[in-house]
């Protein structure tokens, strides 16, 4: 069984179930892309909030709209997201190693207007994420201890 | 194959990025009480755990972070909540 660790962090009054991922896009963008994700299985989909997209220069004119529906609404703000294709994810494992995910779920928020709510979006690990690599959350909220669970993981 | 590239890049390298990434994040959150008392409700930015610019949009943020000559792909941006505000995403 296979373990990715999760950070859970105090923001005062609440409290926020993270991990950090190195993203390789191997289309559009040949620079790794180092991006916190919030795990929130409420949200449907993994995305990339816009600041990361920002930050990273991930070039949207190059991108795809997401096929069906392709607009999402985030903390009041609405953002049309775009497809990232051919990604690689790497993260750690619970001994530090780093594991790869690859995926094609990953697409990349952009605000239909000019609001400074669309700057605080973060970037989420959604359910559809923790579906499609069958992996189990696991949360122990009286220890503070939270982990992706899986059978097996490529490991590199 | 732990020593396998990625294209120019290194798991090693990936890996040690991700690493400097993940103590600056941790950085914020330690210092989460202190950043609200002075820069609630704005980004900041953050590398090598120093504060490396503040503002309130993204884009006047990357500007600055540019203008010193630092290639912001590998900083940690977060927002700061504000005091007495919950946050739901």
């Amino acid at each position: 069984m296979m373990k990715i660790p999760l950070k859970i962090s105090l923001i005062p009054d609440r409290y926020k179930i993270s991990t950090y991922i190195n993203v390789i896009p191997r289309k559009v963008h040949a620079r790794p892309l180092l991006i916190e994700f919030l795990v929130d299985t409420g949200c449907p989909c993994t995305v990339i909030s816009f600041n990361d997209a920002k930050r990273l220069k991930i070039p949207f004119l190059r991108l795809s709209k997401v096929s069906g529906n392709p607009n999402i609404r985030l903390a009041g703000t609405t953002f049309v997201r775009y497809l990232l294709p051919d990604v690689d994810l790497y993260l750690k494992d619970e001994n530090g190693e780093i594991i790869t995910i690859k995926s094609e779920l990953l697409s990349v928020l952009k605000p239909t207007g000019k609001t400074i709510k669309g700057s605080i979006t973060p970037s989420i690990l959604g359910w559809d994420f923790l579906l499609s690599n069958n992996l189990r959350l696991i949360l122990d909220a009286p220890n503070g201890e939270s982990f992706l669970e899986k059978s097996k993981l490529e490991k590199i | 194959m732990k020593n396998k590239d990625i294209g120019q890049i290194s798991i090693k390298e990936i890996k040690q990025s991700l690493d400097n990434f993940e103590e600056d994040g941790e950085w914020f959150y330690e210092h989460i009480s202190d950043l609200q008392e002075k820069h609630e409700g704005k980004l900041v930015a953050i590398k090598d755990k120093k504060i490396i610019g503040v503002k309130e949009r993204i884009e006047t943020l990357l500007k600055d972070i540019e203008k010193k000559g630092i290639d912001f792909s590998s900083v940690y941006i977060n927002f700061v909540p504000e005091k007495n505000m919950i946050y739901i995403y």
